[in-house]
């Protein structure tokens, strides 16, 4: 060891400088956030119905991930400064609260709830066409958001359900709606929650002297209930997250309900939320998506089309994008405002 | 028997090297080589790290990257090892070099099934 460096020693001190900028560079997070283009992931991967299993599906239905990258290094902003394919933004002041690890649990909170999106959507509309189909769900509230502000800020998980709030003169409010108005005479109030693994905790959350507010993010959500869905599910853990499978999930679901192959044998993909009235919903990183599909050879690619006189609606900002980057659209982008929608596309492929 | 052979000469030259430069020596020489081939190689396999991380649809690209860096890192850590030996001792006269080359060649192998395994199975299995 000591004669190798004795021989490279004139050399590494030459080289140490610049090495060590190189590694800055190559390890040195910034507040950035860059989208590129990933890849399509069929939907049979993750989500298992244990139903029809005999039935014979010709074609394939993907949801289509980017990677988004949330602080990356120096060097990777730089490579993406000059690839064509990707785009970056500054960290939103929402996000650059999180670390990494939290943003991450969001992301996985959403992908979990689209997912029971998708299951109620397709049970719903496969149960008119298939009786044997019975869909059930319960209403929840849960922590999605945390503002840095928000005491007992590391014992609430993003996910936990929000059970009640005990207000001014006593009153116990269980619903969004009725947190404000029960909360207006004191600084701090009792929460209750349930944590994921079903515990119940109480804490004492107080208002924060600027904003008045308490700094948690609850949103309600429709969660399948298992004892009366028929028939049964699994959704195996991916490293996807996000919600933007909603809509092909959703697709995928309907076909494993229903006695017809509705994809004809094409490789079908797409991207788009789903709501819980069947409505497509947008979704960001439309150039990436839209790439990433092109890349993947797809025969079919639904993307929300809601409003088109707004210029950020995805389906218009997907058109620019195959003429920014030189891509014939016309035969497999397909824009489409609900699951309905989709359904009806598909139908017509057959005639 | 020609492999048997091959084998039995090998173990002579073995047993050579390790006569004149002492397993100390050997040890000392190959922990020098992985030390300064990690130097080198870390900033190789970050770089390919990152640029495939905003370049996923060119993921196989990187995967045949990866393995020849793997190449790269074994033959580089064999290399200075050598170096390393001779330095010790410039005068030496066992074949100290060509049973270096046989070890890079193993580990390259190794390199090369493991690359193809992933090529093969591990990435379609994760990516489907």
């Amino acid at each position: 060891m000591n004669e190798l460096t004795n021989k490279a020693w004139p050399t590494v001190r030459l080289l140490l400088i610049p090495y060590l900028a190189f590694l800055f560079l190559l390890f040195f997070p910034i507040d950035y956030e860059i989208d590129a283009p990933g890849g399509i992931t069929e939907v049979s991967q993750t989500i298992d119905i244990v139903y029809n299993e005999d039935k014979v599906i010709e074609g394939s239905i993907s949801t289509t991930y980017i990677m988004a990258i949330a602080r990356p290094t120096w060097f990777m902003f730089i490579a993406g400064y000059f690839s064509p394919y990707t785009t970056i933004t500054k960290m939103s002041t929402t996000n650059i609260a999180y670390t990494n690890e939290e943003l991450r649990q969001i992301s996985y909170l959403d992908k979990e709830t689209s997912v029971e999106a998708s299951i109620i959507v397709a049970y719903q509309a496969a149960a008119v066409v298939n009786p044997e189909v019975t869909i059930g769900y319960v209403t929840k509230t849960l922590v999605f958001g945390k503002a840095e502000y928000l005491s007992h800020y590391d014992e609430i998980e993003f996910g936990d359900e929000f059970v009640s709030v005990l207000g001014d003169d006593g009153v116990l409010a269980t619903s969004i709606g009725d947190i404000a108005a029960v909360t207006v005479d004191a600084d701090a109030y009792d929460f209750t929650f349930i944590d994921a693994l079903g515990a119940t905790y109480t804490l004492t959350l107080e208002k924060d002297a600027a904003t008045a507010k308490f700094g948690i993010t609850l949103k309600q959500y429709h969660l399948v209930d298992r004892e009366i869905t028929y028939p049964l599910y699994e959704n195996a853990d991916s490293n996807i997250g996000g919600p933007s499978g909603g809509l092909l999930s959703t697709i995928f679901v309907y076909n494993q309900l229903v006695t017809e192959d509705i994809t004809h044998g094409l490789k079908i993909a797409g991207t788009g939320t789903i709501s819980y009235d069947g409505a497509a919903g947008y979704i960001g990183g439309v150039k990436q998506k839209i790439l990433t599909a092109y890349f993947a050879g797809v025969d079919v690619f639904f993307i929300p089309y809601l409003d088109p006189a707004y210029v950020y609606d995805n389906y218009v900002e997907a058109l620019r994008v195959c003429e920014e980057v030189g891509i014939d659209p016309s035969g497999w982008l397909v824009g489409v405002s609900s699951f309905q929608d989709v359904i009806d596309w598909l139908a017509a492929v057959e005639d | 028997m020609d492999l048997k052979r091959r084998l039995f000469a090998l173990k002579i030259k073995w047993e050579t090297v390790r006569q004149e430069f002492k397993l100390r020596g050997l040890l000392d020489a190959l922990f020098a080589g992985i030390v300064y081939a990690t130097l080198i190689t870390v900033p190789v396999v970050a770089v390919l790290i990152e640029l495939m991380l905003i370049s996923m649809h060119r993921l196989y690209f990187f995967a045949v990257l990866y393995i020849l860096a793997a190449f790269g890192f074994v033959w580089l850590v064999n290399r200075l090892a050598y170096v390393a030996l001779k330095l010790k001792r410039p005068d030496h006269e066992s074949d100290a070099k060509g049973l270096l080359i046989v070890n890079a060649c193993v580990w390259t192998g190794f390199v090369l099934i493991t690359g193809i395994l992933f090529l093969t199975v591990f990435i379609p299995a994760l990516t489907a």
